[in-house]
């Protein structure tokens, strides 16, 4: 209790000191009364508390307890006859009074106690379960995550019904005070990895958690990474079969998304209607994700490439159809490529920040007015706005690599069209060793695929039946090195 | 402590032997095939001792790592000057048009791309091997199909004049890359005689098939010829109206590349082991060091 401002057995005195330490924050309520005869206090904060619910199950029983004789014999009469919610933490010292309070408790003090008894009857407005925005399913269900972390992981709880199943609850952000909850199946994840985590989360220090973002980089290695080792998911389908994998979920109060540690780079091209599918076409579908991955980094690249410097690979009636289309367009191939891109990635950029009914007149106006008047004006020839159209498009397969692939395909079109092959493959090298040096808590990003792991390829380079990959029982363990 | 697998051994260790391959300056024939072949036997056997060495956990003294530091370091400065040599042949933009200046400008790219991995680590360099050495077999089967159609088995008999001993002493020189082995062979997980029997046998193999290839296309013309598996890379083309020869030049590229990261990775780690208050800049001062002596080499060799 060091360092904590301890309760006092004054109710005023305590009233004081929790409108002098929230400034007389016009949130907080107080509501006065007696009873059992004794003068007593709620505190709570309005708009976090159900109205209905207080006045139904605290004040109405509350009033009605008969003569007591003690403070302490009212708190031991409400915590063991009137059972007033489920959720009945006891707080000592202001810190933990104002912590439950914030967190949508109502908190009831007694004149004459240094304790006080807090009733969970939280009532915020909230959004209530939706169909995730950015991983879209056909087969698999509909639900995604939403702010409230309690409605979060009982979507998870739900589907994985095992006391393996374990949630640790916890606060990060020194003014934020964010619930934070760790959850993993205590039967599959490493300990080690639990407790590297753990020591990771501990060290962070930070006055907010507003979005994953921010305890993403804490989680991670600090090393200069193009991709990221931890990932995200929205759907509580996709991160029950995470944590039966033995990773573990990081889930922030107010955030729809989940953090998942460790992720790897072939689970950016798993979704989980492979799983849906026949075995040959899941196949089919991840091999066309890893084509459309390889044609969003490289296309635009290879193309400017071979233009400019290796005509030689393209046969003659395709060399002349390029020269045609090309001949006229008055800036060079790479620069007309920098130009359709960061055209794109500028409209993109709008549509997502704009009001969604602008957003559709910037599609019309992008999409029809600028794109036909570019290649109309001769500003940019149709084979290359087909190119970057592709690459675009194969990027939106894989949306997870989506900032990566963005920011690759640039840089590969600047070494592509500068020196070609040869500027695309040193990029490529160093690119690779990047991707392969990445890993977290002795997971690399890479595998299975290098560091080579012949039974992760059943899930990896194809998708093997059901009933062989659900006797292979498969934890991310395997890949730690 | 890093620790890599057989695979990763091999790819690291033979993306070199390869781009060793690759550079092979003048004529080719059978003899040198199977002369480098031999070279990988008796490798092997002289590999046997140190496998076993580390086997009962043995580790070289100072003196050792010192001399091993110091092969590194030159057999990085001679495959950066082979790499300044052999460009010559393949077409690569601004290299050819630039000069002497495109020059340095290639040759201090690949130094500057060598220097970021080889800072990686040997961890993330082996695994990245085994994914680049897989994709450079695409590109060399796709030349070896290409091969198909110029390949001439009565070239098998060009007869280039060269003695078998004066083959073996030509393999041993371009085998520089034991060094390397010497280093990695330590980092394994165990197995060691099984990785150093794995990696001799696949690159005897690997030397015969391409210097084998190189004679069926190029044997011709060998005698006109400097570097024979390019000129057989260029001259091997699957189709009437197109060319690859841009294949060759990414899979030259990119084992350039791991050929010297390695010798610069292997050098950085031995620093800091006999160096142990040198914790940065290792990588940076190996790669210079070997631009250095390839340097010398170079203007050595203009000068001869």
């Amino acid at each position: 209790m060091n360092g904590k401002l301890r309760l006092m057995p004054s109710l005023e005195a305590n009233l004081a000191r929790i409108g002098e330490l929230t400034g007389g924050s016009s949130d907080i309520l107080i509501n006065r009364f007696i009873a059992g005869g004794i003068s007593c206090a709620l505190v709570s904060c309005e708009g976090m508390i159900s109205t209905a619910l207080i006045t139904e199950l605290v004040f109405e029983p509350i009033t009605g307890i008969e003569q007591k004789e003690s403070p302490e014999e009212l708190f031991g009469y409400i915590g063991s006859y009137l059972l007033l919610s489920t959720d009945r933490p006891e707080a000592e010292d202001l810190e933990a009074v104002l912590r439950l309070v914030h967190s949508g408790f109502a908190v009831l003090f007694a004149e004459g106690i240094a304790k006080a008894l807090g009733f969970g009857v939280q009532g915020y407005a909230s959004r209530g379960v939706q169909e995730p925005s950015g991983e879209g399913n056909i087969m698999g269900a509909h639900e995604g995550f939403t702010e409230t972390i309690r409605v979060s992981i009982s979507q998870i709880r739900r589907r994985l019904k095992t006391p393996d199943l374990v949630m640790e609850m916890m606060q990060k952000g020194t003014k934020s005070s964010t619930d934070i909850c760790l959850c993993y199946m205590k039967d599959r994840v490493p300990e080690r990895l639990m407790k590297q985590i753990r020591s990771s989360l501990d060290k962070m220090k930070g006055e907010s958690v507003l979005t994953t973002g921010y305890l993403r980089p804490f989680v991670e290695n600090g090393r200069f990474e193009i991709f990221s080792s931890t990932g995200v998911t929205e759907r509580p389908d996709v991160l029950c079969s995470k944590l039966i994998e033995g990773r573990v979920a990081i889930l922030v109060d107010g955030v729809p998304f989940a953090i998942v540690i460790p992720r790897l780079f072939c689970e950016s091209f798993q979704t989980l209607d492979d799983y849906s599918f026949k075995p040959y076409y899941a196949t089919f579908l991840r091999w066309l994700k890893y084509l459309a991955f390889i044609m969003a980094v490289l296309l635009p690249a290879v193309y400017a490439a071979i233009v400019m410097y290796h005509p030689e690979l393209l046969n003659s009636t395709l060399f002349m159809l390029l020269v045609e289309a090309e001949k006229n367009a008055p800036l060079s191939i790479m620069t007309e490529a920098l130009f359709v891109l960061m055209m794109y990635e500028v409209i993109r950029e709008a549509g997502v920040r704009l009001p969604k009914p602008a957003g559709g007149a910037v599609s019309i106006i992008s999409g029809l007015i600028i794109g036909d008047a570019a290649v109309n004006s001769g500003l940019v020839s149709t084979p290359l706005l087909t190119m970057t159209a592709l690459a675009v498009l194969g990027g939106l397969v894989v949306p997870e690599l989506n900032p990566e692939v963005t920011v690759l395909r640039f840089a590969f079109l600047i070494a592509g069209g500068l020196m070609g092959l040869f500027g695309i493959s040193l990029l490529a090298c160093a690119v690779l060793v990047n991707i392969c040096s990445t890993e977290d808590y002795g997971f690399p990003y890479t595998a299975p695929l290098s560091p080579f792991r012949r039974r992760g390829m059943g899930d990896t380079l194809i998708r093997s039946g059901m009933r062989t990959m659900q006797e292979r029982g498969f934890t991310v363990e395997e890949y730690h090195e | 402590m890093n620790r890599i697998t057989t695979g990763q051994l091999c790819a690291m260790g033979l993306t070199g032997e390869l781009f060793v391959l690759f550079c092979t300056e003048g004529t080719v024939s059978w003899v040198t095939a199977v002369g480098y072949s031999i070279v990988a036997g008796i490798l092997f056997a002289a590999a046997i001792p140190l496998a076993a060495f580390y086997r009962q956990g043995g580790k070289f003294s100072r003196a050792v790592e010192a001399l091993l530091l110091v092969w590194l370091i030159i057999w990085g400065g001679m495959l950066f000057s082979m790499q300044w040599k052999t460009s010559r042949a393949i077409y690569i933009p601004y290299e050819n048009s630039g000069g002497i200046a495109g020059k340095f400008l290639v040759s201090g790219l690949i130094g500057l791309v060598c220097l970021y991995i080889s800072s990686a680590g040997i961890k993330a360099l082996g695994r990245a091997a085994v994914i680049a050495a897989a994709v450079g077999t695409v590109c060399l089967l796709a030349a070896a199909a290409g091969a198909v159609k110029s390949r001439e088995w009565e070239r098998l008999t060009y007869d280039s004049g060269a003695s078998l001993g004066g083959e073996i002493l030509r393999g041993l020189k371009a085998s520089g890359g034991i060094g390397a082995f010497a280093v990695l062979l330590g980092m394994q997980r165990g197995g060691y005689i099984r990785s150093t029997a794995v990696y001799f046998s696949t690159k005897a193999v690997l030397s015969a098939a391409v210097l084998v290839s190189a004679l069926l296309v190029t044997g011709g013309i060998m005698q006109t010829t400097d570097f024979p598996v390019v000129t057989a890379a260029q001259l091997s083309q699957p189709f009437p109206s197109q060319r690859i020869d841009a294949l060759f030049l990414i899979v030259f590229t990119v084992y350039a590349v791991f050929a010297i990261a390695l010798q610069a990775a292997a050098a950085a780690y031995l620093m800091q082991r006999i160096f142990p208050g040198i914790r940065r800049f290792r990588s940076l001062a190996a790669i210079i060091l070997m631009i250095a002596l390839a340097s010398v080499l170079t203007i050595l060799q203009a000068c001869s």
